[in-house]
């Protein structure tokens, strides 16, 4: 008993966003997954979606983690990705890259457009009016451009994909590897975020808005820019899953799956660094076990939402920061056991 | 040298309440000035509007000669104002060092671009680690460098403020209240503090302890109803004739010399006894609260420990210590809006401890609350419907007479109401129904001296219809109006004792 | 010119739905500072309710009090089991709690009645003319019922005493109750009536849509835009955006199919530009 508070009160001393920043974690995580998918061929579909989906999730956790701002509108900038990369190469021009990088584009502007509209909204506000703006984005890929999105039938596009140089993302072996590197890349720029003056000034937000204009910032530039980067990396990941399927349909921007990425940021660990990856693998886990029993999961969907907030707050990040804190103490324990022998 | 911020007549109006109603004020280069005034005066308002929070209806801001009335905070900061508020605010879920590198940086980089913000690593550059070290060394802060601001205490949340603004290298100075809610010991390590910088900076406070003000202020002003009704060097306005009148309502036909001592001694905090002696009544008191060996805390944290005391009917308790003590905690655990851990409230012989809060008001236990709020969108009246409402007792002419005050302002909203009409109007309310025990939490805090002097006479008076138990901070107050006082110290009752000149003559304060 | 007069009357139909049902989100929020998402349960249980009693007993009338009880009973459990736990929590943490309490609710609807969506017949196929435009006399009914929950709702909270209670609770409840009153039975109170009327809103719906698991995520984001246009807390602006919002996608669609999608949106996003904190919205919310 005595051993579970020290360990606490030992965790608790540190700062949370603070505690387990080391460089070896992404490497370490992304060198996981890449042997997991050795291990376990059939799995590796389900290893790219949890990349990608972790990439969105990381910007959920922006909003969520460090800003405090909850949206339930996030399908949208992904499925808006989605669409930009589908409609590039379905109608325009055949590199899969190129098409990547238009979405990255369309993030931003619509991040800087909606942003400066509902960063000025109370964070009640600010969550419904992305509900609704999801909602909205979905009539209009299902219904209102129709002629070019081909609505609930889905657009087809993988056959005019080109090969790209290096590495041909179009066979799903070489795709693994591609997002397996841009994984990396990402991990590696959202810890320097973590540990930036921007990521501390974002959390700032979350726990006083007010003040931090006395201390020269403006709080609505942060915010705007805070909204923005979740938006571009939610439609980053869309393109991705975009080029990954070869189609896309308004499915992926349905106002009931805007949960989904809420709760994988819930699950790793809301605010931590490495949360939104775990969280991610969580969560697609359960759905991948319980997509085997029931159709329709809502259900345990919203189950499994209430365990987490009222009884594993930390999340699964969390617990290995703890686990790590606890297995720490009882090494230096018994090093200082055996000293005094 | 010469004037670096002023002010020409400028207004702030919050719906039809003037909460600063033309104020000029020139402030010059590295003197030190002092706001003072009783609350609602309009001495945050104005302190929002010299900062950019408020822009007023009326009038301009200058700094430096330049018109910035229109301009944003974060933009008066870059040019060199900084302040601190009177809630403290800091960021709880930063650290203490992430929270100073946070107004180093902003000051020192002249650019929050987003995109350079993300290139700039707070853990790794030295030369904020430097700035930051050297500052947290200044405020004496150094060992709680990595520690979550939200498990500071109220004190060091102060300091570290302060401190948050002392790095950005301000040329103004603001700070609202610095003092308030902590105690004698960090004040003057505050002072110290503010002693280094004096004459280097310009520095604008606003303070209700006076007494702390003397050896560091050069300038005083006085507000009082949206207006500044002097300034000028501290003793000078101090003795002013105005001043006296509105805010110490001491008035000037008196005996010159006797009312410049009465400020005397309000400034060292002596008081002057009242000259009627207290009638001492031989019978057996009745007990009519009884605590006992309570202990209250949050989750972990324990914050009263082991309290036993009792009310008897008839008498005035009082209840001082400092902020911080678990007063508040006691009284709202005597009232059932905390739960106890261990030990027994009782009342009438009755154990009421695990009462909800509004049985232990039918009980006839009334509380009033320290903030002073009264329910604001509706008039006085409904304000006390809602009372009666709750003890079937409609007739106000119990309490009115006590209250002569309130008559006029019956349908009045209770918003537009003072403070000290407020506290009227909260022990107006309270005292409907014939409640045969009341609980007072500060009601006399950032009240100017006249009312509170109302109010001590109000007390008197009411010694005859119930008892009553107070909590106050206020101590020559104390030994004016109690019959007993208790004093309690980290949680703990300490001292108790019906000696008025052992209260007087500050001794008590050793166990505060 | 009828066609006008019928979308303008269908309008105010929707409208008066669209009332009840965001009554329970706006007094959740007005009385506890919770946006409770999963007061869409109310509404979707209450035409469920309303399904099962019309095609039991045939009685229109039955179903929709019995959808009243149990948006009530359901209210009251989520109030006093759920609510009451996530006053002092941070919105996130509401927001969260009170979605996936939603999605429970759903869950079980699909495991109850399935997903085929279920008719409700009307109880009176009546028509009235008026003014050359043919109106079901269903509707205008919907519209009284509406009137009169506004009327009961406003009388109550502003007229009697424990309106006045309700408001100087929003203010300061510890205030309230240290004057002796048992503020959260009041609240309790006040939520339960919310509730009550979304299940109302439920069971009017019923004749009108098809009664299906998802319909109350269709109102919900409906019902999200009326409380944002009225001000989140105010009872007059609920009812308000709730009229502007049914006659935008009335009327809209009549203009043009697709506008009766998009038009609410749009209205939103203008009223939002114009004055953040809705129309009638306040800092402090009290009526």
């Amino acid at each position: 008993m005595s051993k579970v508070k020290n360990l606490q009160v030992r965790a608790n001393t540190i700062a949370p966003h603070r505690r387990g920043l080391s460089l070896v974690f992404p490497f370490l995580f992304v060198g996981l997954l890449i042997i997991a998918r050795f291990l376990v061929p059939n799995k590796m579909t389900f290893l790219v979606e949890v990349a990608t989906f972790s990439i969105y999730a990381m910007g959920n956790n922006i909003l969520m983690g460090y800003m405090g701002y909850i949206s339930f509108g996030q399908p949208f900038y992904l499925s808006s990705g989605a669409y930009t990369a589908a409609l590039y190469l379905a109608y325009v021009g055949r590199n899969p890259l190129i098409a990547i990088a238009l979405a990255i584009v369309t993030g931003l502007i619509i991040g800087g457009v909606f942003g400066t509209i509902f960063m000025r909204l109370k964070s009640s506000y600010f969550t419904l009016i992305n509900a609704a703006l999801c909602a909205m984005g979905l009539f209009m890929f299902q219904r209102l451009l129709i002629d070019v999105t081909r609505g609930d039938d889905g657009l087809w596009y993988r056959s005019r994909m080109l090969a790209t140089p290096l590495l041909d993302i179009r066979f799903p072996k070489n795709f693994f590897f591609f997002v397996m590197a841009v994984l990396l890349v990402v991990l590696l720029l959202y810890r320097q975020l973590h540990r930036s003056a921007l990521g501390n000034v974002f959390r700032t937000i979350q726990s006083n808005e007010e003040k931090i204009q006395f201390l020269g910032y403006n709080p609505f530039k942060i915010k705007v820019a805070g909204f923005t980067l979740a938006t571009v990396m939610a439609s980053f990941a869309g393109s991705l899953f975009a080029i990954n399927f070869g189609f896309v349909n308004p499915n992926m921007g349905e106002n009931s799956r805007a949960i989904e990425v809420v709760v994988a940021t819930l699950l790793g660990g809301v605010g931590s660094l490495y949360g939104p990856l775990f969280g991610t693998l969580g969560f697609l886990g359960i759905k991948d076990i319980v997509s085997n029993f029931v159709s329709r999961w809502e259900f345990v969907v919203g189950i499994v939402t209430m365990l987490i907030l009222f009884r594993f707050n930390e999340g699964i990040w969390g617990f290995f920061l703890n686990a790590g804190a606890w297995l720490k103490v009882r090494i230096d324990r018994g090093a200082s056991a055996k000293k005094a022998r | 040298m010469g004037t670096i911020i002023s002010t020409k007549g400028v207004v702030k109006q919050f719906a039809a309440f003037k909460a600063v109603a033309g104020v000029d004020l020139d402030v010059e280069e590295n003197e030190t000035l002092a706001i003072i005034g009783p609350n609602g005066a309009g001495k945050t308002t104005f302190l929002n509007i010299l900062t950019g929070l408020y822009i007023p209806e009326a009038g301009r801001v200058y700094f430096r000669g330049k018109d910035v009335t229109n301009q944003k905070p974060e933009a008066r900061v870059a040019s060199g104002v900084l302040r601190t508020f009177q809630i403290v605010q800091v960021f709880d879920n930063l650290t203490v060092f992430e929270n100073m590198a946070l107004s180093y940086y902003r000051k020192k980089e002249k650019s929050s671009m987003p995109v350079n913000m993300f290139f700039v690593n707070f853990y790794k550059s030295i030369d904020i680690a430097k700035a930051v070290d050297e500052t947290l060394a200044l405020f004496d802060i150094t060992s709680a460098r990595e520690t979550q601001v939200g498990n500071l205490s109220l004190g060091l949340k102060k300091k570290l403020e302060i401190a948050m603004s002392w790095i950005a290298d301000p040329d103004v100075l603001i700070l609202d209240e610095p003092f308030a809610g902590i105690g004698d010991q960090e004040i003057d390590e505050i002072l110290t503090i503010m002693q280094r910088i004096q004459h280097k900076k310009t520095i604008i406070l606003v303070e209700h302890k006076v007494s702390k003000l003397g050896g560091i202020v050069d300038k005083l002003a006085v507000m009082h109803d949206g207006k500044l009704i002097a300034v000028g060097p501290f003793e000078e306005t101090m003795n002013d004739p105005t001043v006296r009148e509105s805010y110490w309502k001491i008035s000037c036909d008196e005996n010159d010399t006797a009312g410049s001592a009465n400020i005397q001694n309000i400034l060292k905090g002596n008081v002057t006894f009242d000259g009627a002696a207290e009638e001492k009544s031989g019978a057996v008191k009745r007990e009519l609260l009884k605590v006992e060996n309570l202990d209250v805390g949050y989750g972990q944290l324990k914050v009263v420990f082991d309290v036993s005391l009792n009310v008897n009917q008839g008498e005035i308790v009082m209840l001082a210590g400092r902020n911080g003590a678990g007063k508040t905690t006691l009284f709202r655990t005597i009232c059932g809006f905390l739960p106890k851990m261990n030990g027994k409230v009782s009342f009438n012989g009755e154990d009421i401890s695990a009462l909800e809060a509004f049985k232990v008001a039918q009980k006839g236990i009334k509380y009033i609350h320290q903030d002073k709020t009264v329910f604001r969108s509706l008039t006085v009246r409904q304000n006390f419907e809602l009372s009666s409402y709750a003890t079937k007792d409609k007739d106000l002419e119990e309490v009115l007479p006590y209250f002569p005050k309130l008559r006029v302002l019956m349908d009045r909203k209770a918003e537009a109401l003072s403070g000290g009409e407020r506290q009227m109007l909260l022990m107006a309310m309270a005292l409907l129904g014939k409640p045969p025990l009341v609980l007072m939490d500060e009601p006399t805090e950032g009240l100017a001296p006249h009312v509170i002097e109302d109010l001590v006479s109000i007390f008197q008076q009411l010694k005859t219809k119930t008892t009553l138990f107070i909590v106050e901070q206020n101590l020559p107050l104390v030994a004016r109006v109690a019959d007993r006082v208790y004093s309690m110290k980290e949680g703990k009752i300490v001292a108790e004792t019906t000696d008025r000149a052992e209260i007087c003559n500050l001794t008590f304060e050793r166990y505060l | 010119m009828d066609k006008w007069i019928t979308a303008v009357l269908y309008g105010f139909s929707s409208g008066a739905i669209l009332f009840l049902v965001s009554l329970a989100l706006s007094i959740g929020y007005g009385l506890m500072r919770v946006v409770n998402m999963e007061a869409m349960l109310y509404y979707s249980f209450g035409a469920y309710a309303t399904y099962v009693v019309v095609s039991q007993t045939g009685s229109f009338i039955l179903g929709a009090i019995v959808a009243m009880a149990i948006g009530a009973l359901l209210g009251l459990l989520v109030e006093t089991q759920l609510l009451r736990r996530l006053y002092h929590r941070k919105m996130m943490f509401t927001m969260v709690a009170t979605y996936s309490t939603f999605l429970v609710g759903i869950g079980i609807i699909q495991m109850v009645w399935g997903l085929q969506p279920k008719p409700v017949s009307s109880p009176t196929t009546a028509i009235i003319t008026i003014l050359g435009a043919n109106i079901p006399l269903y509707r205008l009914l919907v519209i009284a019922t509406a009137i009169v929950a506004y009327i009961l709702i406003q009388t109550m909270l502003n007229k009697t005493i424990i309106g006045r209670a309700i408001q100087a609770g929003v203010e300061n409840r510890d205030n309230v109750q240290a004057l002796g009153i048992n503020i959260n039975k009041i609240f309790t109170g006040t939520f339960v009536v919310a509730s009550a009327f979304a299940g109302l809103g439920g069971a009017l719906n019923a004749p009108l849509i098809m009664v299906g698991p998802y319909m109350g995520f269709d109102m919900l984001l409906l019902a999200f835009i009326t409380v944002i246009v009225g001000g989140l807390g105010s009872i007059k602006g609920t009812a308000l955006s709730a009229i502007l919002i049914g006659q935008v996608i009335s009327v809209g669609g009549t203009i043009w199919g697709p506008l009766a999608y998009v038009a609410p949106f749009i209205a939103m996003f203008i009223v939002i530009l114009v004055k953040p904190t809705g129309l009638m919205g306040v800092k402090s919310a009290a009526y």
